[in-house]
């Protein structure tokens, strides 16, 4: 097991994809410090959609990195991340490495079973090198604009919490994609069902919402809704709003964890039912 | 060869699984054997209870048409595909004693050759960096090893692959058409190499459908066709049930009836007016007595020797098109 975790490490560290992914990234986190920074700089006194000036000042304080830049670091890292786990799922078949390294593993849960680990490790990179560009940038807007710098009490703590539950709500769509593009071999499958998912819920949910009745329920089974509860769960003691400052329509946040969690197991589940009872074809 | 089960051994062939026992080294000693090996797609049966064996220190061709089975049946031997039912025995740990090519070479596109042998030394574990080294030079690869391997030729790949095969010195070797893309030089030095392999004690399980390859590298071949066994035996001795004397000779008739009556003469046809017969060629002295001595005398006598490929044609209904195979070939089943 350690050594296909190993392999698949090297492997992974040797291809360009997932650094450039990182590096693309980083750089979208980078250029929304930027163009927060531009817009306040630029009008003092309007809005800037739901933004007001004064919110956009707290946004870009170095102690909202916690809250604010974590919320960035999930919306956009989650969509690297997915492109990510398909390609490194799926890739294996349509390169035909699969029929050349399982021969060699350690059984197929191992080989598996390294992978996502692997897939895991590179959404907590994201998470903590966005979080570490977030704050970089944040300090930096903070000294340019001269915004409050305090971090606030137990800020590291928080931020410790906060990335935990951001890769947390991230473990779904990873599972997810690693399902889908397990299931069809196409890592193009993975990533347009994932992503779509993830931007067509909100919509989907809207309209059931709207519905009423027990449909109105249904969109606390739906990931969004889990999703921001378990972000926005605060600690105990813990500090005004969480990281979306949305505290209400939500689900309690452990009925939202055990959510995500079952969806994770199941998409899991059904990852490694297929990989163990279908053949690898040759050709 | 038919492999003969022993006691209990019929209970497990259903089992569909695959096993490993003490590699052994020894040159006759058995590296692979399948017992009743099936695989069923559906309605389709790629593999109908075939029984296989491949000795250490030996080179067992393994042929059979288009879609016969080949690379389903490697494939479960390697554990890509899960066989339907039968049993599969394999010398030692399956991922250290088995090194395989199969159909076209497949590597991580991205990584130098060199990094895709590092790749599977890790996976597989206690491979020396040295054994990378030494395999990159042995199969001459050494001036492009660090290159990525998107950019080798086809031939390079190929080279890649034999090196990835023989990464954990192993006991069993699956080459499924290792000399494909191959230039002259490189396919002569594959055609050195599997000798070579098996001298130094390996098993070598060779696919291929260059018969004339097959022919001259391999001791033992098995022949399928539609996932069933047609014929498994040493070459020689394929070659030879496939050899005769042809005789011309007036009254091809007489002369067939005269010539079936001598021992050892297995059949007599009557091709163009000459008489093929199918028997040791060194009777060639008793069927020139035996015509003789009835006043037959012979206008020529020619030693046929048949090559791998017309004994293939023949086993496998090939240039009859869907022809069922030669009537007496064995076809043996799981049990």
């Amino acid at each position: 097991m350690f050594r296909l975790l190993h392999s698949e490490w090297f492997r992974l560290r040797k291809r360009a994809m997932p650094w450039l992914l990182l590096g693309i990234f980083l750089g979208v986190v980078l250029l929304i410090y930027l163009l927060m920074w531009f817009v306040l700089g630029s009008n003092a006194t309007t809005t800037t959609g739901e933004l007001s000036h004064t919110q956009l000042r707290d946004t870009l304080r170095v102690g909202a990195v916690d809250d604010s830049g974590l919320q960035r670091v999930q919306q956009f890292g989650l969509v690297f991340t997915v492109i990510l786990v398909a390609s490194v799922i799926a890739t294996e078949f349509s390169w035909g490495t699969i029929r050349t390294i399982l021969p060699r593993s350690s059984g197929r849960v191992a080989f598996l079973t390294a992978k996502l680990i692997v897939a895991v490790a590179f959404a907590a990179v994201v998470v903590v090198a966005g979080f570490a560009v977030s704050l970089a940038a944040s300090a930096a807007v903070t000294w340019a604009e001269s915004l409050d710098s305090s971090l606030g009490n137990d800020f590291w703590l928080y931020s410790l919490a906060g990335m935990g539950r951001v890769l947390f709500v991230m473990l779904p769509f990873v599972a997810m994609a690693a399902m889908v593009s397990l299931w069809t071999r196409s890592s193009a499958a993975g990533i347009g069902v994932t992503l779509g998912v993830m931007f067509l819920e909100p919509v989907i949910m809207s309209v059931v919402s709207a519905a009423g009745g027990f449909l109105a329920h249904l969109p606390e089974l739906f990931f969004m809704k889990n999703v921001n509860a378990v972000l926005d769960f605060r600690q105990a003691g813990g500090r005004e709003g969480g990281i979306f400052g949305e505290s209400t329509n939500l689900p309690n946040a452990w009925q939202a964890a055990s959510v995500l969690l079952a969806y994770t197991a199941a998409f899991c589940g059904l990852t490694y039912w297929r990989f163990l009872k279908h053949d690898i074809q040759v050709a | 060869m038919t492999v003969p089960l022993r006691p209990g051994e019929a209970a497990r062939i259903a089992a569909g699984s695959v096993v490993a026992f003490p590699r052994p080294r020894l040159s006759g000693s058995c590296v692979l054997r399948t017992l009743g090996l099936t695989k069923r797609f559906g309605d389709l049966t790629a593999v109908d209870g075939l029984n296989l064996e491949v000795q250490a220190g030996q080179v067992h061709g393994f042929l059979g048409p288009n879609g016969s089975g080949k690379s389903t049946t490697i494939s479960m031997i390697l554990g890509l595909i899960a066989p339907t039912a039968g049993h599969i025995e394999v010398a030692g740990e399956p991922r250290r004693s088995v090194g395989a090519i199969i159909e076209s070479p497949a590597f991580y596109p991205h990584l130098s050759g060199r990094d895709n042998l590092r790749a599977l030394a890790i996976a597989v574990g206690d491979v020396p960096l040295a054994r990378i080294d030494s395999l990159i030079e042995e199969v001459g690869l050494a001036e492009r090893s660090h290159g990525a391997y998107r950019t080798y030729s086809l031939g390079m790949k190929q080279r890649l692959g034999v090196a990835a095969t023989l990464l954990t010195d192993p006991a069993l070797v699956i080459l499924d058409e290792p000399t494909n893309g191959l230039d002259p030089a490189g396919q002569a030095e594959i055609r050195a190499l599997i000798p070579r392999l098996a001298h130094e004690g390996r098993g070598v399980l060779l696919a291929s459908h260059l018969l004339n390859e097959v022919q001259h590298v391999c001791d033992e071949v098995t022949i399928i066709r539609r996932g069933r066994l047609v014929e498994t035996g040493r070459v020689r001795d394929l070659l030879q049930r496939g050899s005769y004397v042809a005789v011309e000779v007036a009254a091809a008739a007489e002369a067939r009836s005269l010539l079936l009556e001598l021992s050892g003469v297995e059949r007599v046809d009557v091709v163009d007016g000459t008489l093929h017969v199918f028997a040791d060629a060194q009777r060639g002295p008793e069927i020139t007595r035996q015509l003789a001595s009835h006043g037959l005398y012979l206008a020529a006598m020619t030693k046929h020797e048949s090559t791998l490929e017309e004994v293939f044609l023949e086993l496998t209904g090939e240039t009859a098109g869907e022809a069922s195979p030669r009537e007496g070939a064995r076809v043996p089943t799981a049990s």
